[in-house]
This record gives C-alpha cells, structure tokens and sequence, in this order.
C-alpha cells in the first residue's frame, strides 16, 4: 500500500508543498495538504503568496491521476496569478515531465 | 538563510484567449494525455474543446464549430476512422483540417489515417512546435 505524506510551509511569501511517497490512485486525494487545490489556492492567496513550489525530493511517482491534479492545479493556480514551481523531481519522474512536456507548462527547478 | 526564491517565473498565465481564438477541438480518449496537450494549446492562445471518443468528436465537430481537429485512433465507442470518415462525408464538415495524433505510428496505420482523410500524423506525444506550425498553415 503507498503512502504519501504531505507538509506545507512558508519562507519569503514562497510556499511549499513537500510530498514524501507515491501520488496514484490510492493517495492523490491527500497531495494538496487541504481538501482540494482550490482550497489551497485560496489559502495561498489570503496569505499574499508568491508563488507555490512542490517539492518532489522524496516523491517516487506519479501516476495518470496525479499528473492531472498538477495540470488542473496550473490552471486554477494561473488564474490567480500564482506560478508551480516543481522542485528536484528524481530522475524517472524528470523524464516523465519531459516526455509528457511538463516542462513546457511548470517550472522545474533543481537544488544546485 | 539560503534564498529559497525561484530564479524567474515563466509560464504564469496563457497568453490571452479572444474571440478569435483558433478553435482546436481535441478527440482523445486517454484523460491525462488530453489534459496536457489541450494546456499546452491552452497557454499558446488557443481556445482547446475536447471529445472523449470518436462519436462525441463527430458531434463536437458540427456543433462546437472548430477550425482544426486533432484525433486520436484507438478510441472507445466510435475509433478515430470512422469520425474522420464521418466528419470527411458531412458536407458542414468535410472542409476541416484533421490532425491524427496516435501512438500507433507503422505504416498501416499512418497509410489507413491518410485514406480515411487525415491531413497529417503526428506521433504521441506530438513536438508542440510541430503541432503549432501545422494548425496555424492550416487556418491560414
């Protein structure tokens, strides 16, 4: 059974969403810290946000499911102004991203 | 304390979508597939529908009133021939620019999509740029 753990904090009006597991079909309703990315979103933008960042260091995989919260995400989040950053995505989930040419929509950053 | 902010931010919204928009339905049946090409379409400008299977494509097609269709082959309920073979016979339709888009890319298939009336293959997941040129020589 995967598990995921999810932790949400604040530096700078930057916040982030550290995943640690698995994002599929048996987790993905706990990847957004509240109940739904909108209710993130809202909370993010009542506290004057930047930008969102998802941490994926620990995050061993996405399934269907998850990649599709992360495009919804990107959209409800650019309405409000407020960009993804996806954070050192390992390298099974960096060829995913490129395949899938997330890196054309997110940010993709990595720890120097 | 290291600074944690992000170097630059890109991509925060698409570009605007106006009216005149170029209209691209999406006939695909595989959701995250779906998801991504139609935002990336999205934040190039371009106003994005979609139909789950060949049968809700050939629907879209007449009433949504796109000017390009992208379409998928292996679908459920009605495949990506037959709506093209339908969408080609219809007179309201048959003038618009169809793109397979298909995982299946042999010679049988790419020979099949031209037949049934495809104008051009793309393999999936589709070079955006590629795509891009393609629609927009398309509704020149």
């Amino acid at each position: 059974m995967s598990e995921l753990v999810v932790d949400l904090f604040e530096e700078n009006r930057i916040w982030t969403l550290k995943l640690d597991g698995n994002v599929d079909s048996n987790t993905h309703q706990f990847m957004w810290f509240t109940n739904s990315s909108a209710s993130l979103l809202k909370k993010l933008q009542e506290a004057q946000a930047e930008a969102l960042r998802i941490d994926l260091t620990e995050t061993n995989s996405f399934d269907s499911q998850g990649l599709r919260l992360l495009l919804n995400a990107h959209k409800e989040f650019s309405r409000a102004k407020l960009p993804i950053i996806l954070k050192n995505p390992n390298v099974h989930l960096s060829r995913l991203f490129k395949i899938m040419q997330f890196d054309r929509i997110f940010e993709i950053e990595f720890d120097p | 304390m290291s600074d944690q902010r992000p170097k630059k931010l890109k991509r925060l919204t698409p570009k605007p979508n106006p009216e005149n928009a170029i209209r691209v339905l999406y006939v695909e049946d595989s959701a995250v597939i779906r998801d991504t090409i139609a935002r990336l379409l999205e934040l190039k400008g371009y106003k994005v529908n979609y139909a789950k299977n060949g049968q809700e494509g050939v629907e879209l097609a007449l009433t949504w009133n796109p000017q390009v269709i992208l379409m998928d082959l292996r679908m459920p309920v009605m495949d990506g021939y037959n709506a093209i073979n339908e969408i080609r016979a219809n007179p309201a339709t048959r003038h618009l620019p169809i793109f397979v888009i298909s995982a299946w890319s042999s010679k049988k298939e790419r020979t099949q999509a031209k037949l049934a009336g495809a104008d051009e293959f793309f393999v999936k997941p589709p070079d955006l740029n590629r795509l891009i040129e393609a629609i927009n020589r398309a509704v020149k």
